[in-house]
């Protein structure tokens, strides 16, 4: 696949602190590069490097294509996990109930439409990365405080009963595959 | 109140047309109306795996009231989220004079308090059959989202009694004044059979004929009056405590008499009464014809104890633990022994208190008492 990266996402002082520079190719074909420690936040894509072999030596010139995501999230995610690469790892949660402070500059990034979040969302569950979708799933959360059932159901686009019945019996009432 | 979060909830009200809040005290946080210019977010389009990180995320207390928006959230988060309610252990509706259920949903490590309060400004008060309403619409939903496993309670001051509610296991009475027998029996007709019923507060003694409240596996009355001895004669439970109020000395000749004579009383296990100050009692007149024994060695007494119900408690003492019931018990050398079965129960008659426990459905121990030469 021959790609130019529209919208390359390299941090500077990354490639000098870290030579190990990783290429991956969104659904849209833009390309991002992406350091190690950065990468690993995502378990499904250090599976994928760890499992083609990929080293410091031919990273680059391998690059990986997520037909999942578009250029839009990779963008956020990739700059995400560079943020992220150093924190320290989460302690086990021992509480049913997640408690923890959104850092602003992450709730400014996850600071988009519904829309965009909820594919983002998708994306960060498909690459799976846990503390983005702590944070991701958060901020969802954080939309049901203190609203009462009729806000709640504009806000999570929930349907009503007589709704849900209605979608039902059209479901059942349309022909099959075969009808 | 100024400092609380109201939601208003329309959902469960079973058809009644008075608006009612559900009211939470959490941290207060800005309140954002929701923009219909927003597309919204669809949460039920997510796949399982991020709506229940998501549900992670919430309280109790938006989690019920996102279960109030359709049977399919309230589906997804009993689904989702039943290992949170695992640990719950009772839910608690108080009544009390601010005419506000507060409802109580406790485990051992869960407290999620809330009320529902009136607010329609023209109808500030609601009538009985309205509280019942709506009462009822939130305690069948909860019953429906937490199941059977967990204990329902009903508690009341003497402002006025609590309505009749399904699936009650415990019920605390305070009853108000010139309350009627059929009014009170009115407070049990949705749960006849409860493991638990305390009655206080401005209770006169008189029960409906065949009462359902005598017939609690434990039953706790507290009043002042002669009204006793027809408590005490038509319990059908197994253990019964009464307090304050006065027993004639042959309702408890007839009570000795009958249970050792195999002809009544074959459910009870053990029984309290404490007459404080306003009757004495003497043991030896009351004991004379029922051949009661003595243990064998003088030096030896027997204390029988057992658990006897109330409303779940937190017992700072152990841990801060939840507790449904507590500690009863009595210390006497005398028993008695029934008739065909030979069955023993301790007797204790003595100043203004009568114990009786059976010693099979009792935890048993001998004490050494210390005799003087």
């Amino acid at each position: 696949m021959s790609v130019e990266p529209e919208v390359p996402i390299v941090q500077v002082e990354e490639v000098r602190e870290n030579p190990v520079l990783y290429k991956i190719i969104s659904s849209d074909n833009h390309v991002f590069t992406i350091s190690e420690h950065a990468v690993k936040l995502s378990k499904t894509l250090w599976d994928l490097i760890t499992n083609l072999g990929l080293t410091a030596e031919n990273a680059l010139d391998n690059p990986i294509p997520v037909e999942n995501v578009n250029g839009k999230n990779m963008e956020t995610i990739v700059q995400f996990c560079e943020r992220h690469k150093y924190d320290e790892e989460e302690p086990e949660y021992t509480n049913y109930i997640r408690e923890f402070v959104l850092p602003e500059w992450d709730r400014q990034l996850l600071s988009i439409d519904n829309e965009e979040l909820f594919q983002l969302i998708l994306a960060t569950n498909y690459l799976d990365i846990q503390k983005l979708m702590d944070y991701c799933c958060r901020v969802i959360g954080d939309m049901a405080k203190d609203k009462t059932p009729e806000e709640l159901r504009i806000i999570y686009g929930i349907p009503t009963d007589a709704e849900d019945d209605a979608l039902e019996r059209s479901a059942s009432d349309s022909p099959g595959p075969s009808g | 109140m100024e400092h609380l979060t109201e939601l208003y909830s329309s959902a469960s009200t079973n058809g009644t047309d008075v608006d009612w809040h559900v009211v939470h005290s959490p941290t207060q946080t800005p309140h954002n109306p929701p923009s219909s210019r927003v597309l919204s977010m669809q949460l039920l389009k997510f796949p399982s795996i991020v709506q229940q990180k998501i549900f992670g995320f919430l309280q109790f207390h938006p989690l019920l009231i996102l279960s109030f928006c359709s049977k399919r959230t309230r589906h997804l988060i009993r689904c989702l989220e039943i290992y949170r309610w695992i640990d719950i252990k009772y839910i608690r509706y108080l009544f009390t004079e601010e005419d506000s259920v507060y409802i109580t949903v406790r485990g051992d490590n869960v407290w999620w308090p809330f009320y529902l309060s009136p607010v329609t400004l023209e109808q500030p008060v609601m009538t009985a059959m309205e509280k019942q309403l709506v009462v009822q619409g939130i305690h069948d939903f909860l019953y429906e989202f937490f199941g059977p496993s967990i204990d329902y309670e009903v508690d009341s001051t003497e402002h006025e009694l609590p309505p009749s509610l399904k699936n009650i296991k415990r019920t605390c009475i305070k009853v108000p004044g010139n309350t009627t027998a059929e009014e009170l029996e009115a407070c049990f007709v949705a749960s006849p059979n409860q493991e638990y019923i305390a009655i206080d507060g401005n209770f006169n003694g008189i029960l409906s004929t065949n009462s359902v409240i005598l017939g609690a596996q434990h039953l706790r009355v507290h009043f002042d009056g002669n009204h006793g001895d027809e408590i005490l004669l038509r319990f059908r439970g197994a253990r019964l405590q009464v307090h304050s109020a006065k027993f004639h000395d042959s309702t408890i000749c007839q009570f000795l008499k009958e249970w050792k004579s195999n002809q009544g009383f074959q459910n009870l296990k053990s029984l309290v009464i404490n007459s404080f100050d306003y009757k004495k009692y003497d043991a030896v007149n009351l004991l004379k014809d029922m051949n009661v024994q003595q243990l064998d060695r003088p030096q030896d007494t027997l204390h029988v104890t057992w658990q006897m119900r109330v409303l779940y408690f937190d017992n700072h003492l152990n841990g801060s633990t939840l507790q449904k019931s507590i500690r009863s018990g009595l210390t006497s050398r005398d028993y008695l022994i029934k008739d065909g079965d030979g069955v023993e129960a301790s007797v204790l008659i003595e100043d203004y208190d009568i114990c009786f426990a059976l010693w099979n459905e009792n935890s048993c121990e001998t004490e050494y008492i210390n005799i003087p030469h």
